[in-house]
């Protein structure tokens, strides 16, 4: 019964966690990794439409849009999933799915 | 705090003190035994191939074909085709894995054995995604025979048109019973959203009915939203009734169509989906794999508790804050994947960061969602949430059908990545 009532003892934190040891950050791969579930493999979108991929526009765009997930009020699923991104994350994302060169 | 200790220990043991490691040599070809095809195990599948050129993969299941369960409520709901829900190994086989469909009966992890029904597998590294069994003593008299007539339909596959038929084929004014189990169970939703689409089909056939969700808990995950949506799209069609109102049910008597309630009274009905107390897959207790109903593992690399070289994910675990679901499984596979990549390589162990979004349709065109990134606390002894985050319970019907729309492109999204 206790681990039951674990499951709703939810943890408001509202940024991933950063710990004391430097071991301990996560890379921006192991979170884009976990968009890709949505957004297909390697963020390349979903069937031969693409659809949902996050690598047919650019950089610039990517952080608008993520930005705007994060200020505007909306219901939107990336709205309640980008709450725990920082500012950082969003541009390592950025790079991550437009790389330079 | 003994045990505490020695649990961290075992927790750095997973990350730091590798003893292959200094063995490994750069033609080194591991051999990797994955079992179970599912969501948990496909992913392993994918991101093992990506992730190590030289490798042995091997691929263990037991059916042909697999019917995913994410969807299965809609096959049961009248609106989609359980074909549709069916996936074949064909492609996998394609991109170069060995999978042997059999039936794994007993895993040797002393001595790295893999026993089939007629032969035995070795392994270097072994990665199990078998899913949930059952506990079949948690309601007297409901067992694994009078089951096939009142199928559970917790497994997808056929099960799910048989509970479709059973519910065109009722009288107006039946009355349908719904037992929902205890935590920890595959997918915390769906009894309630399983609910909701049975109404949703009634209803569009102008039925009168009653359905009655007897519940082992006194919350569930979305309440508010389904609690709201019963309101709005089935008045007076469904009745939650908890734990602490009476809802446990001790008895099942399939001759006379009732249940008996914790209190000694009957519980009459049409129509009974019964839905038992589960726990880790069969073959994790046939092989000794866990003393506890889940298995036990490092939050880091999902190395399995005193079986160094098996690695789980998956429904089989406890994996602490996280539900049990399609998504979970797949994020836990692949930060499994990256760090037995960088075990068996002796690399950086990757720190995980996981994420659930779970999906449910209230009706056809009406879906809403929860979701919650996870990480390992600072003692690395446990994943905890970040906090979930579910759709509002004022969004306008617009808005709810771009969300089930958008829980068929998630499905398409990772159906096609795992099974393509
Ligand atoms: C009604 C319902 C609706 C759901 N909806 C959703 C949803 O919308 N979104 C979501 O994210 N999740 C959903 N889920 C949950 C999801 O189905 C599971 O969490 C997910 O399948 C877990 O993956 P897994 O790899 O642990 O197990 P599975 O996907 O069940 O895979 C286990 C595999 O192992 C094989 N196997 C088992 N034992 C052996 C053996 N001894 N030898 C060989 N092979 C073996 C099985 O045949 C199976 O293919 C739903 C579940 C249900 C019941
Ligand atoms: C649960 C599924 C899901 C996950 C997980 C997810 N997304 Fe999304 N994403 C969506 C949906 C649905 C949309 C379309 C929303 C809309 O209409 O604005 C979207 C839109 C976007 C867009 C805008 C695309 C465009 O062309 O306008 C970006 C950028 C994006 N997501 C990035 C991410 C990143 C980065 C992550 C991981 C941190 C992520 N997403 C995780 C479902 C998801």
């Amino acid at each position: 019964m206790k681990n039951n009532i674990k499951i709703f003892l939810l943890v408001i934190i509202y940024t991933f966690p950063v710990y004391a040891d430097e071991q301990d950050r996560i890379s921006i791969k192991t979170i884009a990794e976990n968009c890709n579930g949505c957004h297909g493999y390697d963020g390349a979108g979903v069937g031969i439409k693409k659809l949902y991929s996050i690598r047919n526009k650019n950089y610039q765009y990517f952080i608008d849009k993520m930005t705007e997930y994060k200020t505007k009020k909306n219901s939107n699923v990336m709205n309640r999933l980008v709450t725990v991104l920082s500012k950082e994350d969003i541009i390592g994302l950025a790079n991550y799915y437009y790389p330079k060169n | 705090m003994r045990t505490r200790r020695k649990f961290i220990k075992y927790v750095l043991s997973g990350i730091i003190g590798f003893p292959l490691l200094k063995g490994v040599r750069a033609n080194y070809k591991p051999k990797v035994v994955v079992i179970g095809g599912g969501f948990g195990g496909s992913t392993v599948i994918k991101y093992l191939e990506k992730y190590i050129e030289n490798l042995d993969l091997i691929l263990i299941e037991k059916k042909k074909n697999f019917y995913t369960c994410p969807f299965s409520n809609y096959v049961i709901g009248g609106f989609r085709d359980i074909n549709q829900n069916k996936f074949s190994y064909n492609n996998i086989i394609r991109r170069g894995v060995n999978v042997i469909f059999d039936n794994v009966k007993f895993i040797d992890s002393e001595n790295k054995k893999i026993q089939l029904n007629n032969s035995n597998i070795s392994y270097d590294w072994l990665v199990l995604s078998p899913g949930i069994g059952f506990k079949w003593d948690s309601i007297i008299g409901f067992n694994q025979k009078n089951s096939i007539n009142n199928p559970i339909a917790w497994s997808g596959g056929k099960e799910s048109s048989i509970l479709f038929k059973k519910i065109n084929s009722l009288e107006d004014n039946a009355k349908l019973i719904i037992v929902a189990p205890d935590y920890p169970y595959r997918c915390p939703p769906a009894p309630y959203e399983r609910a909701c689409l049975i109404a949703h089909f009634l209803k569009k056939k102008k039925k009168k009915f009653k359905i009655i969700i007897l519940d082992k808990k006194d919350s569930f995950t979305k309440k508010e939203l389904f609690l709201h949506v019963w309101k709005k799209l089935y008045p007076n069609s469904i009745e939650w009734i908890s734990r602490s109102k009476g809802g446990i049910v001790n008895e099942f008597n399939a001759k006379e169509n009732y249940v008996v309630l914790k209190s000694g009274q009957k519980v009459f009905g049409d129509f009974f989906n019964l839905i038992p107390d589960q726990k880790a897959s069969d073959l994790i207790f046939n092989s000794r794999l866990s003393s506890q109903d889940w298995c036990q593992i490092n939050p880091v690399t999902f190395a399995l508790k005193n079986h160094n070289n098996i690695h789980v994910v998956g429904d089989s675990i406890n994996a602490w804050d996280m539900p049990k679901s399609a998504f979970s499984a797949y994020s836990q596979a692949k930060i499994c994947a990256e760090n037995l990549k960088n075990r068996i390589f002796g690399n950086k162990i990757e720190q995980p960061v996981f994420l659930n979004t779970c999906y449910s349709l209230a009706a056809e065109n009406y879906g809403f969602s929860i979701s919650s990134w996870y990480r390992t606390n600072s003692e690395q002894n446990r994943i905890v949430s970040l906090g979930s985050k579910s759709s509002p319970t004022d969004a306008s019907y617009a808005e709810r059908a771009r969300e089930a729309r958008e829980s068929y492109d998630w499905y398409s999204s990772i159906t096609q990545e795992l099974f393509s």
